[in-house]
């Protein structure tokens, strides 16, 4: 990222020491520059190594407060599903059409969802669905008959968390106009559920570090135990 | 990491490195050097498993994948390069079965079988998205361009590639698989300099562990940050660069030869004192004393290389000019054309590199000079006199593997005797107790060496050399280096080693696009006109006289200014000629001259009379006669030499004309 002059002045504002977690939340309007809503983002290293295949920590977390983002859902499903899907609220919903579509380079959503029967369409797409982590995933709970419930849980604030192969993990938190309660709360909810997908073979400390930024600011570091503690 | 505790090795009575304890981290570089046979590729063969330990143990993380890209060729499938390295990688098995789920989830009725389709269709996705299988075919493509390989070359069937590409193959295929461990024995065998550059800046970027066997200095320079030296049955670890390395050793080289020599003198001093009072009654005890004290010194032994063994070519015979002439050229195999209507001339003790990438046709213009091969169009042909030794990287082939060394050199036809042998054999580092192992039993360095033992048992006046480096370790090489510097006949030889080359080449030949271009310098200048040619895009300009400035380009015409500059040029080096031959004509017309006044004199009445004179007259005379012969010789010599040079120059300027 470019650095610019009101980075610099934000960064001024952030003190060379770990922040309780409510400190941190409290300072980041403060580090406001640009003039979008800015998304909230929590970033962890973890002491995993994402080349076992089981340590590659992969998820979604519904956010209690939601990420104050509206979600374009698709929904690939057949027969009486489609119904379904579009009275649950899904943006768009299809089978071969929709394919057919995105195989023309249309990604115009965020989150795909399939019926077990619509596979068969959905596993053609794999290498364009794929790059982009759109790909619908049983674990994930994108690859479902309950379309209602998945589509509400999208719509309500469910987000996806991976480890990236340096055992990064982003994720969204929210905006930062949300207020300071919400924002607790869905990072508790994301501390937690980081902390329940801890692995059983990593070895060593868990969570080493951990960090709260805007889309646009510099980083606050964040005190590990005490919201270990707090999520415990 | 890989932790080696208290290892060693032996085959049979052979020892090849006592116990040693030592680790490798992850994410680092190392390089393994020592000399040849000296055990580096049994370290790794044993780090695979392939061999067991004499002792100790080796321990390397269950999870961490090891890639082995060995010395020798390996045996490739009929199927396209890019399939081959698709299912190497497990991608195709993947892509096969991901297809197999998609087509059997439409004809699926049960639940509970769809779901287990599913799951399982959800695993093989993590799979392929862990093994980069949606960019697998851009990585491919990366590497395989990186290694010199032509876009088009991802359909080219794997059988259909050359033993240097198959290489090559191997190596991108482990390039791709991304092992943790990744042990690369002599991986610059078959690359030439671009990719062989390319590959150093990979592994660098890496961030496995990367262990490799080179004899290479500059790619071990730029790789390794760590090294292992297997000397003396001993393995010992360094920590640093290449050069640092270098100027270490040659200090604790020196300092070792000093602590030898200081020894050697006490235990000398020692053996006269012993020696002096052994059979005095009285003293008796005293040498006693002395034997056994003698007996626990630890004795210092020093590397072989301080104890200065080399070897030298043999005195070659007198030969014609032009030692190879190639006159418009072509060589097709079947379809394919290599080379297109080159010519060369070769002169007496030109040094010649031929250079190019890999499959240019460097080794198919060896085998047409050498004789080996007959071109499709035009004729290669050898000066009177000259006497053909030619090394081909497929020599290791002509030696007989039940054979041992001994026998090997016996059968070559020369006239050496056995003692002379032997010691060609010692000057080539195969000592008495070597000559009895089998050729089986040679590391790939030890055959190359003893290649080029048998080569050299005959007086060869033309050397030509097909990669002869490749396999040979950094003090064999630079033996070899010292007596090619030494040759005084025509050399015509293939490396990509540039340190090699640098240092005895005095032109170099570039095959590219199957033609010839002949660059007038060492290797350095060869490289740094290429990439001057690259970027300004400009055709080459010749001069024929000044070989620190010159290029030849056989497309570009020879305009009149360009053929009136080089016979002015010509003129220029046959105008010292022709002043050197008037200066000695003038001097021995004079001399000629100075006798003939002193023998009129002689007739003259008062020096006739004159005894004394007529002695003084007559010493000057027979002075002045006795230096003339060394004149006469020294002008005919210039005669010669003026001939010489005149045809010389003609025939270069006649062949620029015709090549262009």
């Amino acid at each position: 990222m470019m650095k610019n002059k009101k980075y610099f002045k934000a960064d001024a504002l952030i003190e060379a020491k770990d922040y309780e977690l409510e400190e941190a939340v409290d300072l980041l309007p403060k580090l406001k520059t640009a003039k979008f809503n800015e998304t909230v983002e929590m970033v962890f290293l973890l002491g995993v190594d994402p080349k076992q295949s089981d340590q590659n920590i992969r998820g979604m977390v519904s956010l209690p407060a939601g990420t104050g983002k509206a979600v374009k859902v698709l929904v690939f499903a057949k027969g009486e599903k489609v119904k379904e899907a579009e009275e649950a609220g899904a943006d768009f919903v299809g089978n071969e059409e929709l394919a057919k579509k995105i195989q023309d380079g249309w990604f115009g959503f965020d989150v795909a969802i399939a019926t077990p029967d619509a596979m068969d369409i959905v596993g053609k797409l794999g290498r364009v669905l794929g790059p982009r982590g759109l790909m619908p995933n049983p674990k994930l709970g994108t690859v479902t008959n309950d379309v209602t419930k998945a589509v509400n849980e999208m719509k309500a604030g469910k987000v996806e968390y991976r480890v990236d192969k340096f055992s990064n993990l982003h994720i969204p938190v929210g905006k930062v106009d949300f207020s300071k309660e919400n924002l607790i709360a869905n990072i508790n909810t994301i501390v937690d559920t980081v902390l329940k997908a801890r692995p059983s073979s990593a070895k060593g400390q868990y969570i080493k570090k951990c960090y709260l930024s805007l889309t646009m600011s510099p980083s606050i570091k964040i005190n590990v135990s005490k919201i270990v503690k707090a999520a415990k | 990491m890989i932790y080696f505790e208290n290892i060693s090795i032996e085959f049979g009575d052979r020892v090849l490195f006592n116990p040693a304890t030592f680790r490798i981290p992850d994410k680092t570089k190392w390089g393994i050097i020592g000399k040849n046979g000296t055990g580096k590729t049994s370290l790794f063969r044993s780090i695979l498993g392939e061999i067991s330990l004499k002792t100790g143990h080796i321990q390397i993380s269950p999870n961490n994948r090891i890639g082995y890209l060995p010395q020798d060729l390996i045996a490739l499938p009929d199927v396209s390069l890019l399939l081959y390295l698709k299912s190497l990688c497990g991608i195709e098995a993947l892509e096969q079965r991901l297809a197999e789920i998609s087509n059997a989830i439409q004809k699926i009725d049960s639940q509970d079988a769809l779901s287990k389709l599913i799951s399982e269709q959800h695993n093989l996705q993590q799979q392929f998205e862990k093994l980069d299988g949606y960019s697998f075919e851009a990585k491919t493509k990366k590497v395989l361009s990186g290694l010199g390989f032509k876009l088009s070359d991802t359909n080219k069937n794997c059988l259909d590639f050359s033993g240097g590409w198959k290489m090559r193959i191997h190596l991108a295929l482990l390039l791709l698989q991304k092992p943790d461990i990744l042990l690369l024995d002599e991986p610059t065998n078959h690359l030439d300099t671009e990719s062989m550059e390319w590959l150093e800046d990979f592994l660098r970027n890496e961030e496995n562990i990367v262990l490799t066997i080179s004899h290479d200095k500059y790619f071990l320079e730029k790789l390794a940050d760590h090294l292992l030296e297997i000397e003396r049955q001993d393995i010992q670890v360094f920590h640093g660069k290449y050069s640092a390395y270098q100027s270490i050793k040659a200090e604790q080289d020196d300092q070792l030869l000093k602590n030898y020599k200081l020894q050697q003198r006490i235990i000398k001093k020692e053996e006269q004192l012993i020696e002096r009072f052994r059979y005095k009654a009285n003293k008796a005890s005293l040498a006693q004393s002395r034997i056994k004290k003698l007996e626990k010194i630890e004795r210092i032994e020093i590397p072989e290389q301080t104890k200065n063994v080399h070897f030298r070519f043999c005195q070659i015979s007198t030969h014609a000019l032009d030692v190879v002439r190639v006159v418009n050229v072509s060589k097709w195999y079947e379809d394919l054309e290599v080379l297109s209507n080159i010519s060369l001339t070769v002169n007496r003790g030109e040094k010649v590199a031929i250079v190019g990438v890999n499959g240019a046709g460097k080794s198919t213009f060896a085998r047409l000079i050498s004789l080996s091969e007959e071109p499709t169009k035009g004729t290669v042909e050898l000066g009177s006199q000259v006497k053909m030794g030619f090394f081909a990287q497929e020599s290791f082939q002509s030696l007989s593997y039940e054979h041992t060394i001994w026998d090997e050199i016996q059968e070559v036809k020369s006239e050496m005797n056995d003692q002379e042998r032997k010691n060609l054999l010692g000057a080539f580092l195969f000592h008495q107790e070597d000559l009895s192992k089998k050729i089986a039993m040679l590391s790939g360095g030890e055959k190359s060496r003893l290649i080029l033992c048998k080569l050299l048992m005959e007086p060869y006046n033309l050397l030509i050399l097909d990669e002869p480096t490749n396999h040979l370790d950094l003090e064999t090489k630079q033996i070899f280096l010292e007596a090619l510097k030494e040759y005084n006949g025509t050399l015509i030889i293939i490396s990509h080693d540039r340190s090699f080359l640098d240092e005895i080449i005095t032109k170099v030949v570039e095959i590219r696009n199957k033609s010839l271009y002949t660059y007038l310098g060492n290797y350095s200048y060869f490289i740094r006109k290429r990439k001057e040619m690259l970027t300004s895009e400009i055709n080459p300009v010749f001069s024929s006289s000044a070989p620190s400035s010159s290029t030849v380009s056989q497309k570009s015409p020879l305009t009149l200014k360009e053929q009136k500059r080089i016979e002015a040029e010509n003129r220029t080096i046959l105008g010292v000629i022709y002043r050197k031959i008037e200066a000695m004509e003038s001097e021995i017309g004079l001399l000629e001259n100075e006798i003939q006044v002193l023998e009129n004199s002689l007739c003259q009445e008062e020096v006739f009379k004159d005894g004394l004179e007529v002695k003084r007259i007559k010493q000057l005379i027979l002075d002045k006669k006795d230096s003339l012969p060394s004149r006469y010789e020294r002008w005919h010599q210039l005669e010669i030499e003026k001939e010489e040079t005149e045809l010389k120059l003609e025939k270069r300027l006649d062949q620029l004309k015709e090549s262009r």
